[in-house]
């Protein structure tokens, strides 16, 4: 659906992207992991107009992106951003309403759009509706920012740490939340990161970028397994154990065991469901986990 | 306090007109300020380069004294409400322009940058985001500037644009404390009210802020059609001949001023009220016809001006004379035919050619003197400067004039005896100057004969009135009485009369053959 051609990128003669090509299947949530500084933050913000690259060109749908419509592809994008971003002086209502309204859809119908995000993102539409964003939780808050994002019914979503500001808990939540609506909306969506486990819990496929290139592009179980270099080994390593726990969902395990009511949650990660499980079947699943992860070997 | 009352009710009227010229000032000039002030702060805001050096210079504007401004505006848009305004409009500038600017640069870029993402346009992000978001800014910026402007409109009566002022300036030059308070309490609450009120505003949701200002902008659109619909003119109609006055509130509200002038010659003229110092540019400016002064003043030459002759005598004689201690003279009897020498050798011409080269040529009093001495042959082919004995200590008040006065009679007794001379210039008043005669601080000063009659000797107006005609008699007068009360003897007078006068621009008398206060009460009669 969106593919890098060549893209270079400098701030003040200091080349932060060299020669970057990359596509973006429909559909999938590519996660840009990297440390700060990699770059991943310039890519994403290339693709709506927010900064433009140096050399190469960005094409959605075989389109290439241009200053021309952009602000016709911004409406039919989705942004969200870890400061959030909400207007202040505007109602949770109106911040939502925000795109439709841009996008000029009559008032009944944003009205009822912006009813179905708040109720699908958790925030009761009686109780929220009114509030400026000053009176909302940090988690709140976020969620606002989701359902402004989704509420132009857009076919890709662009997002910048987007739950890094979150307390753990909260940030699970959410996490799945979206991940949810996500893949039941089949929405590309493109998400940066710095946090090895919250891309290995999220994503299709990671694109791991460094020293003004990409590393490694592949899925969280590639990365964990097979580096494909010491560098992506190097940015694995101290994570190495939690994010493989991540990486394994249930279901990879299904070979390797005879129980079978943990397979209700067969999408669920081996990390989840070892969080709950007593003694005895943890020990049947690390065991399994050995196996499964003998594979990659 | 039950003066001031009794005064608050009497003049209830006036003071009302007053506070709606005051209102009125501060209101226009706000509104364009806002106008503009908003404007600026939003490009540079957007050109952040041009930011610092451009609140640079409306702060610059800022620190140029308020009596100073209305002075660089007169000759360009003249007196009245349209300079007053002006002048009010870039006080007001500086507070709104940075708060626009601050107000503009705080919005926090989480905020723009979602903004910009969702795909809003530039003027969409100016007014449905970063405008809302400034605007609790913005509004303080002018609540600042709108208590700024209700206190500097009070200087607009220095140039005729009414308001508070005027009851300030004239109990200031009055010497009437219930007058300036009548003015200055109502320009207090005025600011006050005006300051709460916006900050009420200030503290509302911004709906209530956008129908206020629009409300605002509806009720001035109104009185601005209101005006152009009756006609009334800003500014004054220069096209016919009818002459203007500009008077010091001093004269125009003393009973011996204008209008006892108007009642001596049996005419009268519109006129307005300006400060002193603006009297005289208002006058070459043509934006009044006819001003009073001094008649030796250096400004008469410098603006070239008609002084109109007093044919009539209602102002008293002015006539300067050396004023000295009797003892002085009889210690020192070479003292008095040194300085009767200069009896009658200096002419009004003379005298106010000698206050140009000082206050615009900007020579010394001291060279300007000896000059004027040397060119009328008044100094000693040679003096004998060994043998000095005995000092004279001369005296005199704060201005050119006297100054001058003061060297000549210093080169003159030093020329013509064999005393020395201690100079002791620039008094601040009469009353001191008499203090220190009395105290043989010093011996003599140069005096005029009108300030004697009508201050030191707290002379009877009848008495006064009768003396005016003769200018010989008001010199007896006052030298018999400086002598009976004091010891203080008068020297012949110096020859010039440097009197209240009627003054017009050379070109314009001439045209209308004006000489004389009879001519010009004939004109306008």
């Amino acid at each position: 659906m969106i593919r890098f051609e060549s893209i270079s990128k400098s701030f003040d003669s200091h080349q932060v992207l060299k020669d970057i090509s990359l596509e973006v299947k429909e559909g999938e949530l590519l996660v840009l992991l990297g440390a700060s500084g990699s770059g991943k933050t310039t890519l994403l913000k290339m693709i709506n107009g927010l900064i433009q690259p140096d050399a190469g060109n960005i094409f959605i749908n075989n389109n290439k992106v241009t200053k021309k419509d952009i602000t016709n592809l911004r409406r039919n994008t989705g942004y969200v951003i870890q400061q959030v971003g909400l207007f202040p002086h505007y109602s949770v209502f109106e911040n939502i309403a925000l795109v439709p309204r841009l996008l000029k859809h009559e008032e009944q119908r944003i009205k009822e759009t912006v009813k179905t995000w708040m109720d699908r993102l958790g925030l009761p539409f009686d109780v929220h509706a009114r509030k400026l964003p000053a009176a909302l939780s940090g988690g709140q808050a976020q969620r606002v920012g989701l359902a402004r994002a989704l509420a132009g019914e857009p076919q890709l979503i662009l997002m910048d740490e987007p739950f890094s500001a979150l307390d753990p808990v909260i940030r699970a939540q959410i996490r799945n939340d979206f991940r949810t609506i996500q893949k039941r909306e089949k929405i590309t969506a493109i998400m940066v990161t710095h946090d090895l486990q919250e891309a290995v819990s999220l994503a299709d496929r990671i694109c791991l970028l460094a020293e003004k290139k990409v590393q490694q592009l592949g899925k969280p179980s590639d990365l964990i397994f097979k580096p494909a270099n010491s560098f992506v080994k190097n940015f694995i390593q101290s994570d190495r154990f939690q994010a493989a726990l991540i990486a394994c969902k249930i279901k990879d395990l299904k070979p390797f065991l005879t129980e079978t009511e943990l397979f209700n949650s067969s999408d669920n990660s081996l990390l989840e469901v070892l969080q709950t499980a007593d003694s005895q079947s943890g020990k049947a699943l690390m065991s399994a986990f050995y196996q499964w992860e003998e594979r990659f070997r | 306090m039950s003066n001031l009352w009794s005064f608050l009710v009497e003049n209830k009227q006036e003071i009302l007109k007053q506070l709606l010229e005051h209102i009125e000032l501060t209101f226009i000039s706000l509104f364009f300020a806002a106008v503009f002030g908003i404007s600026i702060g939003m490009f540079i805001a957007s050109k952040r380069k041009f930011a610092q050096s451009f609140i640079g210079l409306v702060n610059v504007i800022q620190t140029v004294p308020s009596i100073a401004l209305l002075g660089f505006l007169l000759p360009l848009f003249g007196i009245g409400i349209v300079p007053a305004i002006i002048a009010l409009f870039l006080y007001a500038l500086l507070p709104i322009v940075r708060n626009t600017y601050t107000g503009l640069v705080e919005v926090e870029p989480a905020v723009k940058e979602a903004a910009v993402a969702m795909g809003m346009t530039k003027k969409q992000i100016l007014l449905k985001v970063e405008l809302p978001l400034s605007l609790p800014y913005i509004m303080a910026g002018i609540r600042t500037a709108s208590v700024i402007n209700v206190g500097v409109a009070t200087l607009s009566a220095f140039i005729a644009a009414g308001g508070l002022g005027k009851f300030i300036l004239q109990g200031i030059q009055l010497n009437n404390t219930q007058m300036i308070l009548a003015g200055a309490i109502p320009a207090s609450l005025l600011a006050l009210s005006m300051d709460a009120i916006l900050g009420i505003i200030q503290r509302s949701s911004i709906n209530v802020i956008k129908w206020v200002m629009i409300g605002f902008t509806g009720v001035l659109l109104m009185y601005f059609g209101g005006r152009a619909v009756n006609n009334i003119d800003f500014d004054k109609n220069n096209d016919d001949e009818r002459l203007l006055g500009g008077f010091p509130s001093e004269f125009i509200y003393r009973e011996d001023g204008l209008k006892g002038l108007f009642a001596h010659y049996d005419f009268k003229i519109d006129y307005v009220e300006m400060e002193i110092g603006l009297m005289y540019k208002a006058l070459a400016e043509k934006q009044v016809d006819i001003v009073s002064g001094f008649s030796t003043d250096g400004r008469i030459k410098s603006y070239n001006l008609k002084v109109l002759d007093d044919d009539q005598n209602y102002f008293p004689p002015y006539q300067a004379a050396p004023m000295a201690r009797r003892e002085a003279l009889r210690q020192y009897p070479q003292l008095q035919s040194a300085l009767e020498r200069l009896a009658d050798k200096i002419d009004n011409r003379a005298m106010m050619e000698m206050n140009y080269q000082v206050d615009e040529g900007k020579q010394s009093p001291k060279d300007v003197a000896y000059e004027f001495l040397k060119s009328n042959n008044l100094l000693a082919e040679s003096s004998n400067e060994n043998s000095r004995r005995g000092v004279i200590k001369i005296g005199s008040k704060a201005f050119t004039e006297n100054y001058i006065l003061a060297h000549i009679f210093q080169l003159m007794i030093e020329s013509h005896t064999n005393l020395s001379v201690e100079m002791n210039l620039g008094f601040g008043g009469t009353k001191l100057l008499m203090d220190a005669m009395k105290n043989n601080e010093i011996d003599l000063y140069p005096e005029y004969t009108g300030t004697a009659l009508m201050l030191l000797l707290d002379t009877k107006s009848s008495q006064v009135q009768q003396l005016l005609s003769n200018p010989e008699e008001v010199f007896d007068f006052v030298n018999k009485e400086s002598t009976e009360q004091f010891g203080f003897s008068w020297l012949p007078p110096l020859g010039f009369n440097n009197t209240f006068a009627m003054l017009m621009r050379q070109e314009q008398a001439e045209r209308l053959g004006l000489e004389s206060m009879s001519d010009l009460a004939g004109e306008v009669r």
